[in-house]
């Protein structure tokens, strides 16, 4: 097989793989990964004609330590760390020239229904969008219910999507999907929590390792498009290579 | 004596590894971001003749290949006819067939575009195609720039660049035997370079690339 074919047979494979079980690029370690990706082939990149409609999706990897703790409501103790994540806040930045917000959606996944965070739209016409997890509903999906008590409730405690939005492409060229930290220059205290009360998981103190945003180009050609990218990973891992990095 | 001499040695070392770090390099930056984006690409040049790079492999042997991106020359030091390429299309054996040079000339920043052709010589992108000038002024500010080219018999050969809405291209020449399978986007000395030493940083930002011409 020659490189070429051999290229596109591995690509191939990859993106197979990348729909089958939404594995993004991140891989497991103590810190938690979070990245906008494009369901229909993994990546994190979007090109879509003017006028067109993106779907995002957020998905979260939680960490792999095995801290646990015992709580009021509990004699044994329950599973924390950054492999149980009780808690969540993240916003999401997009460029209203070229995206206007269309809806939000929670992953439906059965076995990660905990993860009934909510979006949080309060904040478009700032353009951001949000999703909170404080916790379970005892009414799974209705946020009218009661919260579950810390020993009741269920964690993100695997690597999925968590919340997806939809935007319409009204402007031209490149723009950014955005997940806000607090070191950007208008700070936002991107964090997880665990039910244990240890520290936030947030990116300034090592709890998340791996934040990844996703390119969304909006053109006319996207049939014949071959690569774009405008760095708004932060970095260049979108390339095949680079030399002197 | 002695003393001076372990002296010496050990800054001699120091020295030599320092030498040996020093290299051009590559990063994602908001200093470099152009047209509204958050980051771009800054090529950080230290004097050195190392390539410093980003390689896009996704071109799969492309008879018609375009890229568009954005280009700042920030105001970097350069000595009257220094030039170097920031952007080369090569095929899968690696052969540089597209390449566009980056000039400093009479305090102007210019840009050439040069295609290879069957017979293995260059040939100049010009104002009017086999005729007018080859480089292209760009001025010391973000400008985009396209770049697109057909490797074919002469009948149909096309190459050109575009920026500030003027274009230098050339046609009627032979090239069916090159195919785009890889790009690279940098400097200072992939593969070619005159003058310098280069000190200073250029940005890059927002590339696409298509297997059509420009519409």
């Amino acid at each position: 097989m020659n490189r070429k074919a051999f290229r596109c047979t591995a690509l191939a494979t990859a993106l197979l793989a990348a729909s089958l079980v939404s594995a993004q690029t991140t891989q497991p370690g103590d810190a938690i990964d979070i990245e906008v990706f494009n369901p229909a082939d993994g990546s994190n990149a979007f090109c879509v004609a003017p006028s067109g409609t993106v779907d995002a999706r957020v998905f979260v990897r939680p960490g792999i330590d095995t801290l646990s703790c015992i709580l009021s409501c509990s004699g044994p103790s329950v599973p924390g760390g950054s492999a149980n994540i009780a808690t969540a806040v993240i916003d999401l930045g997009f460029d209203p020239a070229a995206l206007t917000y269309v809806n939000g959606s929670i992953s439906s996944n059965a076995a990660s229904t905990a993860v009934q965070g909510l979006p949080q739209e309060q904040n478009v016409a700032d353009n951001r969008i949000g999703w909170a997890l404080a916790g379970s509903w005892s009414t799974p999906g209705d946020p009218s219910s009661a919260l579950l008590s810390p020993c009741d409730m269920q964690m993100v405690t695997t690597a999925d999507w968590l919340f997806g939005m939809q935007f319409q492409a009204t402007g031209t060229g490149m723009t950014t999907l955005r997940l806000r930290k607090e070191t950007d220059a208008q700070p936002f205290a991107l964090s997880f929590a665990d039910i244990c009360g240890t520290e936030a998981f947030k990116s300034t103190n090592g709890g998340i390792d791996e934040i990844r945003n996703a390119v969304v180009m909006v053109s006319s050609d996207c049939n014949d498009v071959i690569f774009f990218d405008n760095f708004g990973t932060g970095d260049f891992e979108r390339w095949s290579e680079a030399s002197g990095s | 004596m002695k003393a001076l001499r372990m002296t010496l040695m050990v800054v001699a070392v120091i020295a030599l590894a320092g030498s040996a770090m020093a290299q051009n390099t590559v990063y994602a930056d908001a200093t470099a971001a152009m047209n509204g984006t958050n980051f771009g690409l800054v090529l950080d040049l230290d004097g050195t003749t190392s390539n410093a790079f980003v390689e896009d492999q996704s071109p799969a042997d492309e008879t018609v290949y375009r890229a568009t991106f954005w280009f700042d020359p920030n105001d970097l030091s350069m000595s009257n006819a220094d030039k170097f390429v920031i952007f080369v299309a090569r095929t899968s054996a690696f052969k540089n067939v597209l390449r566009l040079q980056f000039n400093y000339n009479s305090g102007n920043y210019r840009v050439r575009l040069q295609v290879l052709k069957n017979n293995e010589a260059w040939a100049d992108c010009r104002l009017n195609g086999d005729s007018g000038l080859r480089f292209m002024t760009i001025g010391n500010e973000p400008t985009q720039i396209t770049v697109e080219t057909v490797f074919a018999a002469s009948a149909t050969a096309y190459a050109g660049v575009t920026a500030n809405g003027t274009t230098h291209y050339k046609d009627s020449y032979q090239s069916a035997n090159w195919a785009v399978d890889r790009v690279r986007m940098g400097g200072p000395r992939m593969p070619q370079a005159q003058g310098g030493p280069f000190t200073g940083t250029v940005y890059f930002d927002e590339f696409e690339s298509y297997r059509t011409l420009a519409p």
